[in-house]
């Protein structure tokens, strides 16, 4: 069940309705009942897998509960083998037989590892990076055991979040699922206001601009550079809005019903510098590993040299995150690679600025151009299907190889624009504000009149054949 | 919830009034539409009446020229072929013009993939959106309501009937009617480019499966036209991609059907008509240049004429079995 489909604007009324109208005692029923049947939506085979990483993670808690941390070491290492061994098996498997095969291939060694027939399941990345904080918190003594197994598997299955995140970690989840939420007018037009913005991202921007982009780099070898370079900014576009798009479902859709979902997506592509830009994307993935990887790393703590490797290993890992193909390695080894760069230049970059006198504003918005084309170069390597692709794609671009540019209707081109141009005057009116500390309040009257609109362009505008969030795949 | 309720009513009564009162705008803007660049012809066909009616695909669209086919026989004709459509846009487009008016012949120009199962099952229905500005119309909204089973909820809205077709309108209205030969546009001459194979050839062989709905939906748009006096035809135009056993197996099976329905099946194929084997008549493997469409069109209208003489059926040499009989 997708969130742009009209079976889940039905679903989640319902669940609505008989949420606030069931006693407190039995909503987590609800909501545990609502969340698998999301789930089953999709594939009903798959819901046994998150049935087994919640009954896992569940037992290793309970087991940890009354032990010293050394002596609880042997549960958290079955419930990290168990979530990591279900995530190698059905992501990473066929990519690593597909490799070695490969590799033996080229060493002319007569091998051949099999594969694995299997679909991904939807959002397995997702909860059982959510399951597995559960499980090392607890190692680490940070949060109290849920001995409720319903409350505890409805965390790791809240439907909301269960298929593309936010990933939320036990000590801000599970605690909310004990308080009786009363209907709250501000709190549900608040979360209204969110979908509503989300519906617009996804529906209007990031599907309109997948036409285009599809169409484009499906065919690369006909494409000119200009051609290619306009899909690639579109696609900057497409898969910001696609993301921030869910999560702002997502946590609207949280929030109606009284919980309150981590912030995942801050306006990222008005960063000033690559540090920022991870601080402000994907928000609920970077400070995972942040906390479960990069600090257990040693973190920042350490020698300048382990300290780069230990940022190499991170974004390496959270680029195979992404997906299980070579182009995701590059892809996060290259924001790495950015970020190590960035730090050693800031006091150079700093010192040019000065010199060259630049006012504040030029420099605060050449910032942003130079961040915004970094990330727009790997977004090349993340789209692309493979790394000879993204390399050619590369080369078309920086050679402006090839003439005109292509327009397969030219009113979709124009509709995307406007969608793009409707997105940066409202993000950019945020972020206005933001950086002033001035919450953005408008009339009565305006702001309703600005949802009446915003409600037309999506029906009028928006793309209604039911296409996939991207991070879906994930 | 005492101050919420009040609230979202209010809303939810501005937005259906501005959904009626704009989607009221629209609607009455579209209805002044002609054909025009990347605008469907729909409302063209169904405001005007033709004796003969061709529907299908972009083969269609780029093969049929009325003009010549009406010359040859003395009658009106519409092309109706769009591009990117299939057969459920064909029946639906069909159904449409039998609520209105019989004409004279409606022929069915196929594709070999219009029986089977495409390998995005969705795609061809939700290409069926083009229709939506109709989708009042019992046999429209019936065909829309197929995709699944929440298009009606959709459809309650007015201004969703055009989505993302406004700049349309505003574009086809601002210049007006061009110059179009009923339905068909001239492309001119370009360079062949070795593209576009028949979909069924890109189809893994165990996967392709015959579509029994769209099989049931086309017999029953046939018998239904017949019903109104009209005479039916299959027809299927040149192609140069090579013959597969996959597309050769689909003409069969629509020779099968048109013995079944009693209708003729008028299959021009390279192969009989080597004349048709030639990159210069063809944009690429499966689509002929204007210069081909001109070539066809006056070999189709002749064999069209001679049908249209006698009766439905297909003179020796046409149909694929009379083709091969006859050598």
């Amino acid at each position: 069940m997708l969130f742009n489909s009209m079976q889940f604007v039905l679903f989640f009324a319902a669940v609505v309705l008989l949420y606030f109208s069931l006693p407190f005692r039995f909503r987590w029923i609800l909501l545990l009942a609502a969340s698998y049947y999301f789930y089953m939506c999709w594939n009903v085979k798959y819901l046994i897998l998150i049935i087994l990483s919640t009954l896992v993670d569940y037992v290793a808690s309970r087991c940890m509960e009354s032990l010293s941390k050394p002596k609880r070491k042997k549960y958290l290492f079955a419930s990290l083998l168990t979530n990591l061994g279900l995530l190698f098996a059905f992501k990473y498997f066929n990519f690593f037989s597909s490799s070695l095969n490969q590799l033996f291939d080229s060493l002319q060694m007569p091998v051949q590892i099999p594969f694995f027939n299997v679909l991904l399941p939807v959002g397995i990345s997702f909860y059982t990076f959510q399951t597995l904080s559960y499980t090392i918190d607890v190692y680490r003594g940070k949060i109290p055991v849920e001995r409720n197994l319903g409350i505890f598997a409805l965390y790791v299955a809240f439907f909301p979040q269960l298929v593309a995140g936010p990933i939320e970690r036990a000590a801000n989840l599970l605690p909310q699922f004990r308080q009786n939420n009363l209907f709250d007018d501000q709190r549900v037009v608040s979360g209204l206001r969110l979908i509503l913005w989300g519906f617009f991202k996804k529906l209007v921007v990031a599907d309109r601009l997948a036409l285009y982009v599809d169409a484009v780099y499906s065919n690369t070898d006909i494409h000119s550079g200009l051609t290619l370079l306009i899909a690639t900014y579109f696609f900057a576009f497409q898969i910001y809005c696609d993301f921030s798009g869910y999560s702002d479902i997502a946590i609207g859709s949280a929030r109606v019903l009284g919980y309150r979902l981590m912030t995942n997506f801050d306006r990222p592509y008005f960063s000033l510098n690559i540090q920022e830009f991870w601080h402000r994307w994907h928000i609920s993935l970077s400070t995972w590993f942040k906390d479960y990887l990069y600090i257990p790393l040693g973190g920042s703590r350490v020698a300048v040299p382990r300290m780069y490797f230990n940022l190499m290993t991170v974004f390496v890992v959270s680029g195979l995150w992404h997906g299980a193909n070579w182009t995701f390695v590059f892809w996060g080894g290259l924001h790495g690679v950015y970020h190590i760069l960035s730090r050693l230049t800031l006091g150079f970059r700093d010192r040019a600025a000065q010199k060259m006198h630049f006012s504040g504003a030029w420099i605060r918005f050449s910032r942003i151009l130079i961040t915004f084309h970094l990330v727009c170069f790997s977004w090349i390597y993340f789209r692309a299907d493979s790394l000879q692709s993204a390399n050619h794609i590369v080369g078309k671009i920086f050679t402006l190889h090839g003439k005109g540019l292509y327009i397969s209707a030219l009113d979709q081109f124009v509709y995307g624009l406007l969608a793009i141009a409707i997105l940066c005057v409202l993000d950019g009116l945020q972020e206005r504000y933001r950086l002033t500390s001035r919450p953005l309040r408008f009339p009565t009257l305006v702001r309703w009149c600005g949802y009446l609109l915003l409600s037309v362009i999506i029906v009028l505008m928006g793309v209604f054949n039911g296409s996939q969030f991207i991070y879906f795949q994930f | 919830m005492q101050r919420f309720l009040p609230k979202a009513l209010l809303f939810v009564l501005l937005l259906a009034g501005l959904d009626r009162g704009l989607g009221a705008i629209l609607q009455h803007f579209y209805s002044k539409t002609l054909y025009g660049e990347n605008w469907p012809k729909q409302n063209w066909l169904l405001s005007s009446r033709f004796d003969v009616v061709i529907l299908g695909s972009s083969r269609t669209f780029r093969h049929y020229v009325p003009s010549i086919i009406e010359r040859e026989l003395g009658r009106t004709v519409f092309n109706a072929g769009e591009n990117g459509q299939y057969l459920l846009y064909a029946i639906a487009l069909g159904n449409l013009i039998l609520e209105r008016y019989a004409p004279k012949v409606i022929i069915l120009d196929m594709l070999p993939s219009f029986l089977v199962e495409l390998p995005d099952t969705d795609l061809e229905w939700d290409r069926l959106e083009i229709l939506l500005p109709y989708a009042d119309d019992p046999t429209v909204s019936d065909m829309l309501n197929r995709k699944s089973r929440f298009e009606s909820i959709k459809r309650l809205s007015k201004l969703y009937r055009f989505n993302s077709i406004v700049l349309n309108i505003a574009d086809n209205i601002r210049n007006g009617p061009q110059d179009y030969d009923n339905g068909y546009v001239s492309i001119g001459v370009p360079r062949f480019r070795p593209k576009n194979p028949f979909i069924l050839d890109t189809i893994d062989e165990q996967f392709i499966r015959p579509d029994s709905l769209k099989r049931a939906l086309l017999v029953s748009f046939i018998k239904k036209a017949q019903q109104r006096g009209a005479t039916v035809v299959m027809s299927f135009s040149p192609s140069l991609a090579p013959m597969s056993g996959r597309v050769a197996c689909q003409l069969d099976a629509f020779d099968r059907l048109a013995d079944e329905l009693d209708i003729p099946f008028l299959a021009i194929r390279t192969e009989e008509f080597p004349e048709f084997a030639d990159q210069t008549l063809f944009m690429d493997y499966i689509h002929m240049n204007a210069q081909g469409a001109e070539k066809f069109s006056a070999v189709f209208a002749r064999q069209l004429a001679e049908i249209m003489q006698t009766k439905p059926k297909p003179p020796a040499g046409l149909s694929l079995q009379g083709v091969v009989e006859n050598k």
